[in-house]
């Protein structure tokens, strides 16, 4: 498979809200506008695994969650994700590794929020 | 009270201690509904579950924390999915700390198992520590 399926999401206070009870992640920075108004974020940012979790998703649409088995996945978080943007999960097999992923979070100006790879254990 | 946990606090190499963690119906919930197309099957939680057991680890295990640290990095292996109500014990450990253009950095290594010491995951967080 040369490329992930897409998975995407709309990111409202009601998502990130969601996921602070989710994760038990309450961080003034996602969740108190006027504390993240003063960070250096500028303003609420959702949690950096709210968006991860798509890159889980487009593997599992892909491969099917037990060909997963195995995955190591590393990234970064490259750039924040703000209230109002659509995030886009997806990826591109990687030239360099046969079981090797390019994987990414991109928002609606196209631009990646999260970059990094997947390491399959198998090719399912 | 408790003294906020700083940038000092962290020693590579130094157990931080570990939290058991349960997925329940209300987490499950919310989860199927902020995702709708990612449900659990055969009583097996989504894959990105590990994530959140590992960010509910984390909370209980550095507490109390400063506000406004931010997550940089992260790297998993997933081994094998946890199960609906499963108990999930993560232990984490400081794996390294450096100051760097004046950020904290702080990178905690974990490992996650669940019934019958079960492997589930391992996972390496890289955080930018607040103070």
């Amino acid at each position: 498979m040369d490329r992930l399926e897409p998975v995407t999401l709309q990111i409202d206070r009601d998502a990130i809200l969601a996921y602070a009870e989710i994760t038990g992640d309450f961080n003034p920075v996602h969740v108190d506008e006027a504390f993240a108004a003063g960070t250096a974020m500028g303003g609420i940012i959702a949690h950096g695994t709210l968006s991860l979790n798509l890159i889980w998703q487009s593997l599992a649409a892909s491969f099917g969650t037990d060909a997963l088995n195995g995955t190591a996945l590393d990234i970064r978080f490259a750039r924040p994700v703000r209230i109002g943007d659509t995030v886009q999960a997806g990826g591109q097999h990687s030239e360099t590794e046969a079981r090797l992923y390019d994987v990414w979070v991109r928002n609606q100006d196209g631009v990646n929020v999260i970059e990094g790879t997947a390491r399959l254990k198998t090719l399912g | 009270m408790t003294r906020v946990l700083t940038f000092d606090a962290f020693t590579p190499g130094v157990s931080m201690g570990s939290a058991t963690e349960v997925i329940d119906g209300r987490i499950l919930g919310l989860w199927q509904r902020l995702y709708p197309w990612d449900a659990a099957t055969e009583g097996e939680l989504p894959l990105g579950m590990a994530t959140v057991l590992l960010m509910r680890a984390y909370m209980r295990i550095l507490t109390p924390r400063p506000p406004g640290n931010i997550h940089a990095r992260q790297q998993m292996e997933l081994v094998s999915p946890a199960r609906f109500g499963e108990e999930v014990i993560t232990s984490m450990s400081c794996a390294g700390k450096e100051l760097k253009r004046e950020r904290r950095y702080v990178e905690m290594d974990s490992r996650s198992t669940g019934a019958n010491a079960r492997l589930l995951f391992t996972a390496r967080m890289r955080l930018i520590w607040a103070v």
